[in-house]
Order: structure tokens, then sequence, then C-alpha cells
């Protein structure tokens, strides 16, 4: 037994040995001594640094140096850092090694801020000169709880810094004091004039197509114009699939599918998607009626004749219909009462990109119409009103990084045509002696730009962006033009930290008539005219950046001023609605809006979100308009913070929450009243006495979504995903106005009501 | 119908409905403070009317509010009223219920009155105003329209207008055994604003229906015609196109202009033309 043990103890401790030196020889490490720089040698402090083989990670020093122990042999690195391309190699490693790392930045290219769908994030806006910019993935879009599930582009917008939100649920943006109309929305680079369905309560952009959108708030570059406030530029998907793609989505308010078809390998290919309400159809099968839809047809065709050059046709279509002609209610029939409503957007685009050895040049094309019709009959009398808006226009940008170390130019021209038929009403019956016949002066205006702007770095920490637009119309034989310089400048404190400022002027020459209260679907756009002149807007923002990879946060916090000049408002009592001489209603006066924002946010790891908020204050005067004294703005609303969160569970479940607080706006409310004997003394009138101009604060609004998503096959071609949650969670109002309410024993009290309460949603979504 | 779809859509009607969320209540807002309310009338022998009343609150009164126990709270009875005019001063008694008049009053076309008013808790207004022309009906017929779905009041009348600007109110009051108390307040008198810039000097004729109103045989119509000045012209046609603003709630507010200095109201002068109708 003696011996056998000791045999055992042989082989053990031979087994043992040879292990030993196995494991010694295998981790016979190395020195490996990192240096990493950008192009212009400087140092780039809190790189992440990830060793493959080792499962080593580290992050670089304020000097841009590290130090790991490594393993023998061929290791593979991954340097990366926001803002700069990923420096991804295999390195064989036989002694004590000293390298350095050169990363390349995406500076150049993010001088366009393009947000793309799954690669671009917010803090990749660090490294450029540009500022003011809010940016959202598809994924982000998607991932939040909104009013009735559908994801919603402009919903998503109105919970980030500097944009606060009209009434509930419409789609209009209020952006840095702004007014609704102050916001240029491109689609594929053609204007879409209304974004919203459902009367404003749903914005027209199909989530499915989405791909690139860009919402820039100040420092706005050359090449944009025509907007006081803001450009939201959305892009629809523009890659060519390597084989056919399905995506669909069956939610309360719409049903949406999308397919992606190549038609030559990395050459052809075409998208289509549509989105279309269902409930008409769903109330039918119980034989009622409800006869309202929307719908949405979105389409694009890619092609990619070589590698430096591509084209894109772009088609988009939406309308809003209400129809009651077509129900068998005979109860409306026997009294002739119906009502035909069809409001919608159509636009087309072609977008031809090619690459010459030392520049590129970009021409869009596109036509855009905005058009709505309404034909109601009430017994014998007939009212129609017809509306519409039609661009045509065309941009030709050329731009280079070759002319100079450091040093990029953009350039080119830009020109619209707008033609305005609003307003034209016909009425027939007793109604055409409330409302005449007759038709607002159509309108032909002519846009047109030119644009340059430079780029470059004047050391290791200064760059900057230099350039101006020089607008112009050409409208009722009159011709207004305005220099828009523009300037931006940055300023690296080291490689986490940059401060920012810009100074942006911009003019506008096409206005909204709305009501400063209300925006309906059917307010009408108008150019200026010899009597109406362009709006124009001064703005200086200045902030400061700062990245903290440790966390993976972006924080930037951003001041603003903005003084608007030759501001359009309406006169006291104007009523815009079917008024075809309207431009009497209005007044021109200015504005000036300032205020701090703040944005934190996360966008990687398992809990993704942000928290934004902001400062604002933002003010109006018109001689006309409370006695010519400073009046703060309907959607003045000081206090605005959205906290917004994901996390993922696991690979099947996530959840997500929207928490947001926002000031009341302001409004107008009756205060007071007096009687008048009426004048025929047969009785009295009561006279309303408002308050001064939005002087009194509607109460504070602040709500809280929840959804959770299940996707039940992750990793299977065929993946479905469930998406439920809650609206307005606790079901609190958000005040729309102050209307007075009769308590029942003959006293009246003021109350604020809202629109949305609790909302639960549920949608199916599924790809493959 | 099978019960899966039924199911469906009740799940898809409780969706969307939601839960309308509960107004929040707001009782912090300043109310206006109290101020001298100013109405007029000529009556039919030439006397002068005042009504002063005091301004009240928003939740003061509203739909339902009895008319005469409201002018009862807000009638001012303790004021001091003149009327001035070519060097003259004329007092206007009180008659009771917040009117003031005088009846021996030599009001003259064409000339300025000053009405002063004088109270202990409200202070002083004063007001400015011209008596315009008595302009009288040259033809005015009330008759009624019946179509399809309606029965309306068609109104013919012509009028001569005088050289020189002018602005002119025409009334129709329907007169009903079935009036209730809730029509003396905001009663909606139907009314007409018509100026003389394309007919000036010459016969003003025309024909207008009175809309959304039912008019039936025998009921009594009133047709009044009155002669106002530029001022009061805009004060009406103001109100006028509120009243039939078809999105009223969508319109900017207003507050409406008054001639009276410190007060609120129209100090006004004009003598009506009346003229009676029994519908056939």
């Amino acid at each position: 037994m003696k011996i056998v043990k000791a045999e055992i103890n042989y082989v053990l401790v031979i087994v043992l040995g040879f292990f030993i030196s196995l494991t010694a020889a295998q981790s016979q490490t190395h020195r490996l001594h990192g240096t990493i720089k950008d192009s212009l040698s400087m140092p780039l402090s809190s790189a992440h640094i990830q060793i493959f083989s080792g499962k080593k990670r580290t992050i670089a020093s304020a000097s841009g140096e590290f130090i790991l122990q490594v393993p023998s042999g061929i290791i593979q690195v991954e340097i990366s850092h926001t803002g700069y391309y990923s420096f991804k190699q295999e390195i064989k490693i036989k002694s004590d090694t000293s390298i350095l790392f050169e990363l390349k930045t995406k500076t150049e290219e993010l001088n366009e801020v393009i947000i793309s769908a799954d690669r671009t994030l917010q803090s990749d806006q660090f490294q450029t000169n540009r500022m003011s910019t809010n940016t959202l993935s598809a994924k982000e879009i998607n991932s939040i709880p909104v009013l009735g599930g559908e994801a919603d582009l402009i919903k998503t917008i109105q919970l980030l810094p500097g944009v606060t939100k009209g009434a509930d649920g419409t789609t209009d943006l209020f952006v840095r004091g702004g007014a609704a109309d102050q916001n240029l929305v491109l689609l594929d680079g053609a204007p879409i004039y209304n974004t919203g369905h459902l009367f404003g309560f749903l914005s027209v952009f199909n989530p499915d197509m989405l791909d690139r959108v860009e919402s820039i708030n100040g420092a706005f570059p050359a090449e944009y114009g025509g907007r006081l406030s803001s450009i939201l530029g959305v892009g629809s998907k523009s890659t060519i699939p390597s084989q056919t793609k399905v995506k669909g989505n069956v939610g309360i308010i719409a049903t949406r599918l999308m397919i992606e078809q190549p038609i030559l390998k990395d050459k052809l290919s075409f998208w289509v998607s549509g989105r279309r309400t269902y409930i008409d159809e769903v109330v039918k099968l119980i034989g009622q009626d409800l006869p309202y839809f929307f719908y949405d047809i979105n389409g694009k065709i890619i092609y990619k004749p070589h590698a430096n050059a591509k084209l894109e046709i772009t088609f988009y279509e939406g309308n809003d219909v209400l129809s009651f002609s077509n129900i068998s209610r005979s109860s409306l029939k026997n009294r002739n009462i119906s009502t035909d409503f069809v409001l919608g957007n159509s636009s087309q685009t072609l977008r031809w990109d090619r690459s010459y050895r030392n520049f590129n040049s970009t021409l869009s094309l596109f036509h855009t119409v905005f058009k709505y019709s309404i034909k109601n009959t009430y017994q014998e009398n007939r009212l129609s009103v017809n509306s519409t808006i039609e661009d045509v226009g065309g941009k030709w940008m050329i731009s280079s990084d070759s002319i100079k170390k450091n040093i990029s130019i953009s350039g080119g021209v830009e020109m619209i045509n707008h033609v305005v038929a609003p307003n034209r009403i016909n009425t027939t019956g007793e109604i055409s002696e409330l409302l005449k016949s007759g038709s607002t002066l159509a309108k032909t205006s002519l846009e047109s730009s030119v644009f340059f702007q430079v780029n470059g770095k004047i050391n290791y920490k200064l760059s900057y962006s230099v350039g101006s637009r020089v607008s112009s119309v050409f409208v009722d034989n009159t011709f207004y033009y305005n220099p828009e310089p523009r300037v931006a400048l940055r300023y690296s404190i080291d490689s986490l930290t940059a401060i920012k400022a810009s100074y942006s002027y911009m003019s506008q020459y096409l206005h909204r008539v709305s009501s400063a209260a209300v925006a309906f679907p059917t307010d009408i756009w108008y150019p200026v005219t010899r009597n109406v002149k362009p709006q124009t807007a001064d703005q200086v923002a200045i902030g400061v950046q700062r990245l903290l990879p440790r966390q993976n946060l972006f924080v930037s916090v951003e001041g603003y001023y903005k003084w608007l000049h030759q501001l359009i408002g309406y006169r006291e009592g104007a009523s815009l609605l079917l008024n075809i001489e309207f431009e009497k209603q209005l007044v021109q006066g200015q504005g000036r809006a300032y205020g701090l924002e703040v944005l934190i946010k996360k966008e990687k790891g398992k809990l993704t979100g942000w928290l934004s908020y902001t400062w604002s204050k933002s003010e109006r005067q018109y001689d006309a308009v409370n006695n010519g004294e400073w009046f703060l703005a309907r959607y003045d609303r000081r206090h605005n913070a959205a906290l917004v969160l994901n996390y993922q569970l696991s690979k099947k479940w996530s959840v997500s929450s929207v928490f947001e607080f926002i000031s009341g706006s302001r409004f107008t409310p009756i205060i007071g009243q007096y009687i008048v004997p009426s004048p025929t003394l047969i009785g009295v009138d009561l006279i309303p006495v408002y308050a001064s101009m939005n002087s009194v604060k509607l109460a504070d609004t602040h709500r809280l979504d929840i959804g959770i998503k299940f996707r039940p096959n992750p990793t299977k071609k065929f993946q479905s995903e469930w998406f439920g949650g809650i609206y307005n969670v606790y079901n609190r109002a958000s005040p729309i106005a102050i209307i007075i309410t009769p308590n029942g024993d003959g006293s009246f009290r003021y109350e604020q009501p809202g629109l949305f309460g609790l909302l639960p949603f549920v949608s199916y979504g599924f790809k493959f | 119908m099978n019960a899966r779809i039924k199911i469906y859509f009740l799940f898809t009607v409780l969706i969307l409905s939601g839960c309308i969320p509960a107004p929040l209540a707001i009782d912090d807002i300043a109310q206006l403070k109290p101020k001298i309310v100013v109405s007029s009338q000529i009556g039919p022998t030439g006397s002068l009317i005042v009504l002063l009343t005091k301004s009240i609150g928003a939740l003061d009164a509203g739909r339902g509010t009895d008319p005469q126990a409201l002018i009862n709270q807000i009638a001012i009875s303790d004021a001091k009223v003149w009327l001035v005019h070519d060097g003259a001063t004329d007092s206007l008694p009180n008659l009771g219920n917040g009117l003031y008049g005088n009846q021996n009053l030599n009001l003259q076309p064409n000339h300025d009155y000053v009405l002063r008013v004088k109270t202990k808790e409200l202070g002083e207004v004063s007001a400015v105003t011209q008596l315009k022309e008595r302009i009288p009906f040259r033809t005015v017929q009330a008759t009624l329209y019946n179509t399809n779905y309606d029965s309306l009041a068609l109104v013919n009348y012509s009028l001569q207008d005088p050289i020189g600007p002018n602005w002119y109110m025409v009334n129709v009051q329907k007169y009903s055994t079935k009036n209730d108390i809730n029509s003396y307040l905001n009663p909606r008198v139907f009314t007409r604003l018509v100026r003389d810039s394309i007919n000036d000097g010459k016969i003003v004729e025309e024909q207008f229906k009175v809309l959304f109103r039912k008019f039936s045989k025998g009921d009594t119509v009133a047709v009044f015609l009155s002669n106002i000045s530029q001022e009061y012209y805009g004060f009406l046609k103001l109100r006028n196109d509120r009243r039939y603003n078809l999105a009223s709630f969508a319109s900017e507010p207003l507050n409406f202009n008054t001639n009276v200095k410190g007060g609120l109201g129209y100090f006004n002068l004009h003598t009506p033309d009346v003229r009676v109708f029994v519908m056939e």
C-alpha cells in the first residue's frame, strides 16, 4: 500500500510540476507602454485600451499614456476615444515594448453632425466646433414610452434641452424662446410644413424609416437658414441592404410595415414603408362609423454606381382624412350634413453625392406640397376651403478638406420657389351672409441663398468655423436680403473638456398664420410682403462640454441669448381662422430670449438615458399689444426638466421611463366683467375683461411614463418584441388653459383642464 | 362579430379614451379692481338715460345669473352725474337702479357732450361723445323667410345717407312670450353694422337675413336704425366679429376699447328709429 501511495505521490508531483511550468510559461509577461495622440500630436487622455487576449482594460492618463502587462506572443489591441476612429490591431510582443498610437479624428466628418440610427452619439459632438445640437438615435426614439405607444421623433426631441412643447400632446416645438413656426423641418432635405397627424397629436415621421436626425438650435452652419430658431433635419434610411429585410409594428394607434429590397448587390436597392391607422376599420366591424384615418407612405431608391457616387430618390406622402360623406348614418344624410376634410404633405427629393479627388459635391432637388381641403355641408349651407403651399427648390454644396492642412471649406447655393394659395373660400346658403366667398391673394416668392464656411484649427487647442450666408427673397416686386454671419469657436482645455462659443444670424421669409395659443393643422403659411418684413434673429451661445469616460457620460452646459427682430405677432382680438385678410391682423415687434441648458447623457452600458434641464425666459414686445409693454411669451416655461432612462435587464427584457417637469405656460385669463345694455335694451351683455397679456402662469406640468419591452427571440433571424407601458402613470392633467366653470350653486370657479391622462399602450413589432 | 373582435374593440376604446385627468384648481388669479361702467341711451322723447354700474370679478356672474339681481348688486346709486355741453352743465338725477337721467335736455345733433361722474367709492370718470343726427328708415320691411330647414326673418330697408362719413347700426329684436330670465343676459341681439363709404350722400338700400334665430308666424319683431359714432361703430364691430367668430376659443384675448376715461363701457348719443312688425 505504501508503495502504491508513493507512486501516486510521484505522479501527482510530476503532473503538478507540468502544470506549474506550463502556467509559468504562459504567464511570461512584458510591459507594454503606449502613448496615444491625435493627428496634431495632442495627447489623448482617457482613451479606452483593451487587450483582448488577456482581457485587460485600462484608460490612458492625462498625458495619453498607459502601461499594461501583456503576455508574450500576438495580442489584439483596441483603442477607442469619442470623436476618433477606433484603432484595432494585432501586435507581436516579444519583450517590453513602447508604441505610439495615433488616432484619426472624426472632426472633419463631424462638421456635418449626422446622427445615425446606430452609430452616432451625442458625445461625438464634443470633438467638433458644433454646439446647441441635439442628437438622438433610432434606438432611443423607439425605446421610450410615449403617447399611444407610437414611437415619435418630435415627442422625443421635446425631452431635450432648449426645446419646449406647446399644448399637451401636440407636435409643436418652441426652441430657445422662439415661435412654433420658426423651426425648419426637413425630410431628406425637403421642407415639411405640417408635422402632425391626428390633428397634431402624432408626428408624421414613421419611426421605421428614420436614419439620421439632427436638431440644431444654435451655432447654425452656414448651409442652413430660412428659420430663426431651429433646423430639424430628418434623414431616412440610406444604406443598401445585403438581403431582403422586413420590419413591422402593430400598435393601438397605427400599424406599420417596411420592406428593404436589394436589387443589384451593393449598388441598387429600394425600400418602402407604410403606416396607417385602422381604428375606422375596427369600428366598422361593430356597425359603427368613425370616418377618420391617416396614412404615410415613404419610399427610397438608392443607387451607388461606384464607390464615389450615390444617388437617392425619396418619396413621401401622408394624409389625414376625415370624411362623413361616405358613412351611412341616415340621421346625417336626412339632414344633409356632411364634412370632408383632407390634409396632407407630399415630397419628392433627389440627392446626388459625388466625391472627387479633392472635393465632394452634393446636389439636392426637391418638390414639396402641403395642402388641405375642407368641404362642409349643413342643410342648404355649403362651405369649402382650400389651401396650398408648393415648393420647388434645390441646393448644391461642395466641400473640400484638401485646400490646406487643418482647413476645410464648404460652400454652395440654394433656391426655393414658394407658391402659396391660401384660404380659397367658397360659401353658399345662409352662411355666405356670415362668411363671404373669397381668397387671400396667392403669392409666389423666390428665396435664394449663397453660403460658404471655413473650418480650421489655429493650434491644437483652438479651432473655428467661420462662414456666412447671404439670403434673399423676391416677392411682391419687393426684394429683401440679409447677410447672415456665422461663427463657432472651440477651445480645448484638455482632452476631456472643451469650451465652445458661437454667434449666428438668421432670417425668415415665410411664417405660419396661427393663433399664438393654439396651432391648427389648417394654419396657413404665407411669405413676407411689401408690408410684412422678414423676421431676423441674432443668437450668441457659450458652453462647456465634458466627457466622463469612466462613467460613459457626456455633460454639456450652455447659455444663450437671442434677440428677435421684426417678430410677427397678432393684434389683440385677432381672429385668424378663415380670415382672408389676415395681414391686417399682423403686427411686428421684437423679442428676447435667454436661458441655460444642461444635458447629462449616458449612451453606453446597460443603463442609458439622459437628464436635461433648461432654465429660460422668453419675452415679446409689440407697440399694438399690451399697451406696448414687454410681456412673457405664451410658451415661456421657466423650468423644463426631463429624466429619460432605459435599462437593459437581460437580452430579452428592458424597462424604460420618462419623467418630465415643465413650468406652466403663460395664459391670459378673464379676470373681470361688466355689463352693457344690449343695443335694443332687451337685456344686458356681459363683457369680459382680460388680464394683461400672458400674465398668469398655468400650473406646472409633471408626468411619469413607464414602459417594458420583451424580446422573446433576440438572437434568431425572426425577431419580435412586445412593448407595453403607461403614459402619465399618476394621471395628472397638463393644463392647456384656464376656464371658468359653474359650481352648480350659482357660483363659479377657475379650473385648468388637461387633455391626456393615464393612457396604457401596447405594441407588437417584428423584423426579419 | 365574433367575441375576439368585441374584446379587441373594447380594449382599443378603453386604451384610446384613457382616463380624463381631473382639472387642476387655481385660486390665485388677481381679480379686476372695480371700475365705473358707463352706458347711455337717448329715449324717444329726447331724454338721456345713463346707466352706471361697477365692474365685477370674473367669477361673480355667468351663465344662469339673474340679470336683475346682478344689476341690483352692481348698480351705483351714490354718484353725481353731469352733462357738460356748449358751456352749460346739466345734472342727471338718480332715477334708481343705477339709472341717471334728465328729460329736459336740449340735445343738438353734431354737438359734443361731456359726461362727468363722481362717486365716493370708485372716484371720478368722464367721457366725451357727439350726438349724431337721427337718420330714419326711408323704407323698411321684415318678413318671414322659410327654407327647407329654417325659418328666418328677411329684412329689407333703405335710408337716405347725408353727405359725409356715417356709420349705422341696424338691430333686429324678436319679442316672444317664451323669453325666460336667461335670455336677458347676453340676449344675442342681431346687429348689422353698415358704413356709407360707397354710398355717401346716396340712398343706402339692402336686404339681409337674420341668422341663427327661428321666427314664426305671429312673432313681433322690432327693427332699429341708429346713426352712431365711428368709435362706437368700432366697439360694436369688435364685439360682432368675436360673437360670430367660427373659432372664438382660438382668438387672441381682447379688452374692448372704451371712451370712458378711468372707467369702462361706452358713452354714446344716438337716437334710434324703431319700426315694429308682426311676422306673417
